[in-house]
């Protein structure tokens, strides 16, 4: 897809939660190439705005839009194969699995994934473990983990648990990445650290849909900036355009930073 | 010679069913306890062939492997949506019923069973002697061995594991997380039911409370004594606690009680296992049970 | 039509009889979140323990109740300091306890055989039972004696855990041991009072259910606790009152069924029910509300 085209689409979506407005009459586009912002504070619907776009829930009233093809109403694995990859704000790392088993356990398309075929076994199966293995030892090396391949993810830092995430979500080869705090709890050189990745990642043609606190980081490194309040839509621009919102400032940048 | 024999072959069928559930308790982090029903179906249906249509071994396997699977997925639909606990419940459910099943219908023999069962037949050849069906039970346990090792090993173990995991994260990054389930479910329910097969024609005879909800906990405390995610630990966990209670014979323990005391094992096993050393005697990780 | 009343006086005992049971066992999980499986092996025990002191010794129905009460409360105690408190402030979740749970299960059940034997002992209070006639409807003292006290023990309870600051810190604690410890209830004592209580009530009721069944076995705890699990979750987790609702539910089911059904298929029908009130009810009847599914 061409850059700046709309890569996906949430239009009028709702959801609640018995008596709870969670995402009420959301749309917004994410433009491809870019990476767009979701800011608003605690409870403003940004995570379940995620959830939705992802399958895990299901929503209310709208549709959502990937590629032009509606996605609302597929199971999460559905959606994720389509070519949207989430992070976690919690990581939900294979914590009993090696760093790699981590990485290789997202790598689309293995035919050594179907019960059947890893039963058969065959040349086939080797050559493509050889092929698995080289594309996740280049990953682990682009996100310096590579010394730490065949530590349980568990026994990595909380910045190598962070970068292996990103990594897992790497090797899905989504074209959208959905990501929730991806600096959070991150050293300040952590910190420049995934902000130089992301823009290499939208530089090499990946999209991304971000959830951050940090305002400074928003500015800094969004196309566009969507503002949620309560559930809906209040503002969206680029940074400039935002920060000078009042209403932006006292919802937002006001309260929550 | 004969009960050594004996002794053999049901290690075998126990390393069968052992490493059957392995897959799904330690892999998969499905805590079923419906595997002994799974196994029962195996065994009624090749009692019933036998009886009845014919006792052509690799039929019986087949047949026997059919409804080992189509019961299994009577088990695993409704049941593969729950979490921990309920999953379990579930599972225990079903293998309530499905021991009712044979415990009162007709074609089952009802408590009684089925007996009499004819010598199985391979490629035309009659398998009169115990050590053949021992030959028998222990081929299967190496097949299961073998194949099991060899899905753990490959890309699909990689996912099993991921499953007990995380299965959101799974699911996240674009596989079904249900097709893995299932897929494991039947494999297992497969070597399940021909070890049910194995039973039948090593004893002759059958009844239901061979398949009940104890013999379930028994097979799941193998798996837990053996370790959680270990093909090893399930073998040596079959070897152990089947010779074990046999010792019984050698010292002087009354036979009123042997049988009384042989349970009382298996349960302080259960518990030690699960208290203070749940990666169990050659297991992976410590909390594969979490 | 008398028949069918008939039936329903059955379930009416049947429901009283798992509703004793359900009622200890969700007061245990209320507290301690573990499905307490060997529950069912204290209620053998108990039974035969009542059985010593009332037909062995002859010491009488009230030391039978004692020692019933007693032994019972005991073992469930020693289980809960031994296995589960032990598992709980290692970190380990109820649901390995719940698995640990099913080992001590058959410990007792079967140490139960090798001190009383394996075959069925007559429980008798010595004297005559009374039989009660109500138009074509009979009963039985026992069987009287098992509803009056399901009641009351059901009401009692309800009281207990909605307006007295005991129950109510319990049920805190089941929902949230970390939050209970913070604000200063003592957690572990709690519990502990939970499994004594508990146990104590299931040693009653094995007194009422074998008085009115007239002969205990070693194996008699294994299907009781199969049917208390059952009654507990179709009633409603982590609430007492619905466990016992539960457990009325399914016996009246069970008996009223019998008229269409052979009683042989009981069980299979219980499970049957306990399946699809997992998957379209996980919060039972009566319940609160909490999500079962997850994928």
């Amino acid at each position: 897809m061409a850059a700046g085209e709309a890569l996906l689409r949430l239009e009028a979506l709702s959801k609640s939660f018995g008596g709870l407005q969670a995402v009420s009459d959301l749309s917004f586009e994410v433009r491809a190439g870019t990476i767009t912002s979701l800011i608003g504070g605690n409870g403003a619907g940004k995570t379940t705005a995620f959830n939705l776009i992802t399958g895990n829930l299901a929503p209310d009233a709208g549709h959502i839009y990937f590629r032009g093809a509606r996605v609302d109403g597929l199971p999460p694995h559905k959606v994720a194969r389509a070519g949207i990859a989430r992070g976690f704000q919690e990581l939900r790392l294979f914590n009993r699995l090696s760093a790699r088993d981590n990485i290789e356990a997202a790598i689309p398309g293995q035919q050594g994934e179907n019960i059947v075929r890893a039963l058969i076994g065959g040349h086939a199966l080797t050559e493509e473990r050889d092929v698995t293995q080289a594309r996740s030892s280049a990953l682990l090396r682009d996100l310096t983990i590579e010394a730490h391949a065949e530590s349980l993810a568990e026994r990595l830092s909380y910045g190598q648990q962070k970068l292996l995430s990103l990594g897992r979500l790497l090797a899905t080869e989504g074209e959208l990445l959905l990501l929730d705090e991806p600096t959070s709890g991150l050293s300040p050189g952590m910190v420049e650290d995934f902000c130089a990745r992301m823009r290499r990642l939208t530089d090499a043609g990946r999209t991304i849909l971000l959830i951050e606190h940090n305002v400074e980081i928003v500015m800094r490194l969004s196309d566009w900036i969507i503002v949620m309040h309560q559930g809906g839509k209040i503002a969206e621009g680029k940074p400039d355009e935002v920060r000078g919102n009042v209403v932006v400032m006292h919802t937002y940048l006001g309260i929550s930073s | 010679m004969e009960y050594f024999v004996y002794i053999g072959t049901l290690i075998a069928i126990y390393a069968t069913l052992t490493i059957s559930l392995n897959l799904l308790v330690g892999y998969t982090g499905l805590i079923s306890i419906a595997q002994a029903a799974i196994y029962g179906v195996g065994a009624y249906v090749t009692a019933l062939l036998a009886l009845h249509v014919t006792n052509d071994l690799l039929v019986s396997f087949a047949l026997a492997s059919i409804a080992g699977i189509l019961v299994s997925l009577i088990v695993a639909l409704p049941s593969l949506r729950l979490k921990n606990e309920y999953f379990l419940i579930a599972t225990m459910g079903f293998q309530a019923i499905i021991f009712s099943l044979f415990m009162n219908l007709d074609i089952t023999g009802g408590a009684s069973g089925l007996y009499g069962i004819p010598h199985p037949a391979l490629f035309g050849y009659t398998i009169r002697t115990s050590f053949e069906m021992f030959l028998l039970a222990v081929t299967l346990a190496i097949i299961c061995y073998l194949l099991a090792l060899r899905i753990t090993r490959a890309p699909f173990g990689r996912l099993l594991r991921a499953v007990r995991e995380d299965q959101t994260a799974v699911a996240a990054l674009g596989k079904s997380v249900f097709r893995i389930k299932f897929s494991i479910f039947i494999f297992s329910a497969v070597f399940a039911a021909a070890a049910g097969t194995i039973y039948t024609y090593s004893l002759t005879a059958i009844d239901p409370v061979a398949f009940g909800l104890d013999e379930s906990v028994f097979i799941i405390t193998l798996v837990i004594v053996g370790g959680t995610g270990s093909l090893n630990g399930s073998v040596l966990a079959a070897a152990v606690l089947i010779l074990l209670p046999e010792a019984f014979k050698f010292i002087a323990i009354p036979d009123a009680i042997a049988p009384q005391l042989r349970q009382v094992l298996y349960g302080l096993l259960l518990v030690f296992f699960t208290r203070y050393r749940r990666q169990g005697l050659i297991g992976e990780y410590r909390d594969v049970l979490k | 039509m008398s028949v069918l009343a008939q039936f329903a006086v059955n379930g009416i005992v049947a429901g009283s009889v798992y509703a004793l049971i359900a009622l200890g066992f969700a007061l245990i999980f209320t507290a301690s979140r573990v499905f307490h499986f060997a529950h069912g092996g204290v209620y053998t025990f108990s039974a035969f323990a009542g059985y010593t002191a009332l037909v062995t010794l002859k010491l009488g129905i009230v030391a039978g109740f004692l020692a019933a009460i007693i032994v019972a409360a005991l073992i469930g105690l020693i289980i809960n300091i031994l296995l589960y408190e032990p598992m709980k402030a290692g970190g380990v979740s109820p649901f390995v306890a719940m698995i640990s749970s099913f080992g001590v299960l058959i410990i007792i059940t079967h140490v139960t055989a090798m001190i009383w034997g394996s075959n069925p002992v007559v429980l008798s209070p010595g004297g005559q039972t009374t039989v009660y006639h109500f138009g074509s409807i009979y009963t039985t003292d026992a069987q009287l004696l098992i509803i009056g006290f399901a009641a009351v023990l059901a009401i009692a309870l309800w009281i207990f855990f909605r307006h007295m600051r005991l129950g109510i810190a319990i049920r805190a604690m089941g929902n949230d041991s970390e939050l209970a410890e913070v604000v200063g209830m003592p957690a572990r004592r709690l519990r502990n009072i939970s499994f004594i209580v508990g146990s104590g009530l299931v040693g009653i009721s094995a007194m009422l259910i074998g008085l009115n069944v007239g002969i205990i076995d070693f194996n008699m705890g294994m299907d009781i606790i199969l049917m208390a699990t059952v009654a507990m979750i179709i009633g409603g987790l982590g609430n007492v009152g619905a466990a016992a609702g539960g457990g009325f539910v399914l016996g009246m089911i069970q008996n009223i069924a019998i008229w269409k059904i052979e009683s042989k298929w009981q069980m299979a029908l219980s499970f049957a029910i306990l399946i699809v009130v997992l998957l379209f009810k996980p919060s039972g009847l009566f319940g609160e509300k909490r999500p079962a599914t997850g994928l």
